[in-house]
């Protein structure tokens, strides 16, 4: 279902959810390792 | 052209207000619901006399024009801008009962506060508030989170055509996400549905493990994720998400901060199955981007403190502090006294920062905005590209926000505005907060914290800090809510009708 476009967003929601919670979590992490990496360097 | 308020405009503006105001009376059910079942009989008193009070006063402006009638743009920033201020002075009824506050004007800070989603608190003897006044404080973030009158939309109270879109765009939801007004509203409420449950049984069961009461642990997780979600800042114990002292809660309320500070058109795009939106998205690339910088600078400043240094305090008390502050949530794993003491110049900075910026737009996150920002960087490119480029070239900006979209000297200029607005809003209530005596990285972190409605306090917010001050709190929380322009629009609205005769109708 990758890349397709539903009119209505109910349509989508549980797999747009879990696209956000992965997305969101994976963002999270990622500046978590930055913080740690300046701290590091610094 | 200044245009004064005519009566009958008068009279329009007061049936809606008074509609919004009827509406806020209607939600003091859910409060006194929780009384009821939880055995709070006085704070069930509150709410009968708080709920009937406000339906009076609902009812009588609602009734200053009966049949309502069509309401203008400008009138409709007016309803907006008194819609959040009355529902503030009603709502603080059943606080001011409860005895948790010291004075009427303490228990308004905290409803503008909870209406705003800033999260500063003025109350006193948090940890034993009674529930359905904490029921009630949270239940204001959720109500001023989901747009006031988004809210009153949805319960139907018969507004209906270009009145209520009106009203939409003045609350500063300046987009449509699906073709009908209020086929949106629902969008953003189910959304918001979808979410807070989410939160809440993934709180519930962080609680659980803490080993807290079921039923403690399932009210602490609705109040924590209604906060989180409508990046509020509220919370149930004096201690804010310090009480808690949980990575696993921390993990899980950062992730709703970061829902909650995204723009509902985006959510609807990834709902739609759209997921490239989220890479190319004016917004998004600028969060991700001042994200980035903001999490190396705490991590850079907390690395050379001597209390925060070690990895885990830079992702608990640094990484989290900058998410809670740059999505305007306002929870804090710290104590007040401990961001001048503990945390150091440079992650003090960065966190001031991230408040200032705030989230994206059509979300419930303040600030500047990550639109605006995303704009006037594009647009100092473009100045500068041309600047370089030899006469002949045509030099055109772009931006991608739904669609690929021109960058208009218009839109560039408009983002401006809002954003010399803010700066100058931090700024003042810095100034003020100094000429009370309050040293000034304090009164700055206090000052952008109100006006970008975030709620981290240094300290200064507290039931004894001076009246002044509460109320400069509680006008930039109201301000910067709304943009300014809803504010504004009512403060020339009433100059205008009230100035000299020789200045209505001129520029």
């Amino acid at each position: 279902m990758t890349g397709k476009r539903f009119n209505n967003p109910y349509e989508y929601a549980v797999i747009g959810v879990l696209t956000e919670l992965a997305v969101f979590s994976a963002f999270l992490v990622l500046m978590w390792l930055l913080a740690i990496a300046a701290a590091w360097l610094g | 052209m200044w245009v004064g308020l005519q009566p009958r405009n008068a009279r329009i503006i007061g049936h809606y207000t008074g509609m919004l105001v009827m509406a806020v009376g209607a939600a003091m059910i859910i409060p006194l619901a929780t009384a009821l079942v939880a055995g709070e009989w006085d704070p069930a008193l509150d709410y009968v006399l708080g709920a009937g009070v406000t339906m009076l006063i609902g009812a009588l402006l609602a009734m200053l024009s009966p049949e309502g009638g069509h309401l203008t743009p400008a009138d409709a920033l007016i309803v907006t801008a008194l819609a959040w201020l009355s529902a503030s002075l009603v709502a603080a009824i059943p606080l001011t009962l409860s005895g948790n506050y010291g004075s009427y004007l303490d228990a308004v800070f905290e409803t503008m506060s909870g209406f705003t989603t800033s999260g500063l608190t003025l109350t006193r003897d948090l940890d034993h508030m009674a529930l359905a006044h904490n029921m009630w404080r949270h239940l204001t973030h959720f109500i001023g989170g989901q747009g006031i009158v988004v809210a009153a939309l949805t319960i139907s109270f018969g507004m209906r055509g270009g009145g209520a879109v009106s009203l939409y765009e003045a609350e500063g939801r300046d987009e449509r996400i699906l073709p009908n007004i209020v086929h949106t509203a629902r969008f953003i409420w189910i959304a918001a549905i979808v979410w807070v449950t989410l939160g809440t049984v993934a709180l519930t069961v962080a609680n659980l493990l803490q080993g807290m009461q079921f039923g403690r642990s399932v009210l602490h997780a609705f109040w924590i994720t209604a906060a989180c979600y409508d990046t509020g800042g509220f919370a149930p114990q004096s201690q804010n998400s310090l009480f808690y002292h949980s990575g696993v809660f921390e993990f899980i309320t950062v992730i709703l901060m970061i829902a909650g500070m995204v723009n509902f058109n985006l959510h609807a795009a990834i709902w739609r199955g759209d997921r490239v939106e989220l890479f190319k998205n004016i917004e998004a690339r600028t969060l991700a981007i001042h994200f980035a910088l903001l999490s190396a600078a705490v991590g850079l400043g907390l690395g050379m403190t001597t209390l925060y240094s070690g990895p885990s305090a830079i992702v608990r008390k640094g990484v989290y502090h900058i998410f809670s502050a740059h999505s305007g949530t306002g929870h804090q794993s710290i104590y007040p006294l401990q961001w001048t003491s503990d945390y150091g110049a440079l992650g003090i900075s960065a966190v001031i920062l991230a408040m200032a910026m705030g989230g994206m737009a059509s979300s419930t996150a303040g600030g500047i905005k990550a639109f605006r920002a995303g704009v006037i960087a594009k647009g100092i490119i473009v100045r500068v590209r041309r600047a370089i480029a030899p006469r002949s070239a045509i030099i055109r900006g772009t931006y991608h926000h739904l669609t690929d979209q021109d960058l208009s000297a218009d839109l560039v200029a408009g983002a401006l505005v809002i954003f010399a607005l803010y700066v100058v809003t931090y700024v003042t209530g810095g100034l003020i907060g100094m000429a009370y005596g309050y040293p000034a990285v304090e009164s700055l972190f206090e000052s952008v914290s109100a006006a970008a409605n975030v709620g981290l306090s240094a300290g200064i917010t507290s039931p004894a800090m001076p009246a002044g001050l509460k109320i400069t709190y509680i006008v930039q929380m109201w301000i910067g809510r709304l943009e300014f322009m809803a504010v504004l629009a009512l403060v020339a609205g009433v100059f205008s009708s009230f100035g000299p005769r020789r200045n209505r109708g001129r520029l």
